[in-house]
């Protein structure tokens, strides 16, 4: 699954505009490096990411297709990794997706969002951008 | 009998304002004057026999009271109560949702979902997208005008928004969904707000980017009906078979409410903070104190 995932991230790569590919690859790497290790390595999150936890916590959820980043705007999923997020539903306080800024620049984040774009369906993909060109409704927090 | 039905009602009113507030017995008295204008004759136990299909709050502090064949605007403040003509070529209504924004949506067997932006007067179709399957049911977004949802069974939720006609197919929605279903603008959202929709076993809730459904806790057995406060989104109602049940933080916990009836089919709460319930049978209960105690309207 991994090895065609990389393929297909590879593929979807090789259709970019030269920027865009150094900006993918940079993503693709600061996600390795920050992300991963929560939400895996090919974007698979955590094992019953749908359950709470032992901590009644919401595990790290994938990225890829069967997830649900793809549902979100552009500005929506930088503020998440910007500021964090908790699912209200939580039985604990803390932010389990940690927070960012601080860590990743605001250029660092948008590389990392683009290189998530490229593990999603044509169809997920062209559903996100439209998502993201409606005019702003930050999450009501 | 419709100058017998209106003469009991005037007589219930009278004794009813002496003991209820000035707004509640206005409500009552239209509703029990919707009774002599359309509804069926009343049975020995005073229901009408009609099923009330749905409940809407409409507007400010107005309801959308429906059945299989008819709607009817309510508003209490302005004591009138309006015949609301559906599209001509509408025999039955399956499904109706309403917002406070003056938008009417109606879904009939046969010819899909219409759209209402004054009241009733004009209807447009609003079909494309949507399945030959029928529409069960319908909600409206908390806070964006043209935002509406509906549920085609055994396919899902769709979505059409900001006065667009078409629709999308968002998800399947929870296991278990039975039709109704509600849009909270309840704050904590990833995106602008909440669906909580009734299933064979309690509800279940998802942020409306339809990220994931989860059971919302410890309300067992199947749900009839679901509204919401609109003046504290996190305050959800919900009749089972059991009763009324209330949570107030979004369906982690729930109480029971006083019962009105054992069995209610749909439930509405206006901007105004007063909470409809239609029991089996087309009796309509009104209750301005968050379901602790009720009050029917008589002849339904």
């Amino acid at each position: 699954m991994f090895v065609g995932l990389a393929a297909s991230v590879a593929l979807a790569q090789e259709r970019l505009p030269s920027p865009e590919r150094e900006l993918v690859a940079e993503g693709h790497r600061l996600y390795q490096q920050h992300c991963a290790a929560c939400h895996g390595a090919a974007g698979e999150g955590a094992p019953n990411w749908q359950r709470p936890n032992a901590q009644g916590e919401l595990p790290p959820p994938p990225h890829g297709p069967e997830g649900h980043t793809w549902r979100h705007a552009d500005a929506v999923l930088h503020l998440m990794i910007s500021e964090g997020w908790r699912d209200p539903f939580n039985e604990t306080s803390r932010l389990t997706m940690p927070a960012y800024k601080g860590v990743l620049t605001h250029e660092e984040i948008e590389a990392v969002i683009g290189y998530l774009k490229t593990i999603w369906t044509p169809a997920q993909r062209l559903y996100q951008a439209k998502e993201s060109r409606k005019p702003s409704k930050e999450p009501s927090r | 009998m419709a100058t017998g039905k209106l003469e009991g009602a005037e007589v219930m009113t009278s004794g009813l304002t002496r003991e209820f507030d000035a707004r509640l017995g206005a409500l009552l008295f239209l509703v029990a004057t919707l009774l002599a204008t359309g509804l069926a004759s009343v049975d020995a136990a005073g229901h009408s026999g009609r099923e009330i299909v749905a409940l809407h709050a409409y507007g400010d502090g107005e309801v959308i009271v429906v059945d299989s064949r008819a709607l009817y605007r309510v508003g209490a403040a302005s004591r009138t109560i309006e015949p609301v003509a559906p599209p001509p070529s509408v025999s039955s209504i399956s499904a109706v949702a309403a917002n406070r924004f003056g938008r009417i949506y109606l879904a009939a067997p046969g010819s899909g979902v219409w759209v209402s932006r004054n009241g009733g007067k004009t209807w447009a179709a609003r079909n494309d997208g949507l399945p030959r399957g029928a529409v069960t049911s319908l909600t409206t977004h908390a806070g964006q005008v043209d935002t509406v949802y509906a549920y085609v069974s055994g396919d899902g939720i769709y979505r059409s928004e900001d006065g667009r006609d078409t629709w999308l197919l968002m998800d399947g929605g929870p296991e278990g969904m039975t039709g109704p279903f509600i849009h909270s603008d309840m704050p904590g959202s990833m995106q602008t707000g909440w669906l909580f929709a009734a299933t064979k076993n309690g509800i279940s809730r998802s942020m409306d980017c339809f990220c994931l459904w989860r059971r919302a806790r410890a309300l067992d057995g199947e749900v009839f009906a679901l509204t919401y406060d609109p003046r504290q989104p996190a305050h959800i109602y919900a009749a089972t078979g059991k009763g009324v049940f209330r949570s107030q933080d979004g369906g982690e916990r729930w109480e029971s409410a006083s019962a009105a009836e054992s069995r209610i089919q749909a439930l509405a709460f206006t901007t105004t903070g007063v909470l409809y319930a239609a029991a089996a049978g087309g009796a309509i209960y009104v209750s301005a104190n968050q379901a602790k105690s009720w009050q029917r309207a008589d002849g339904f």
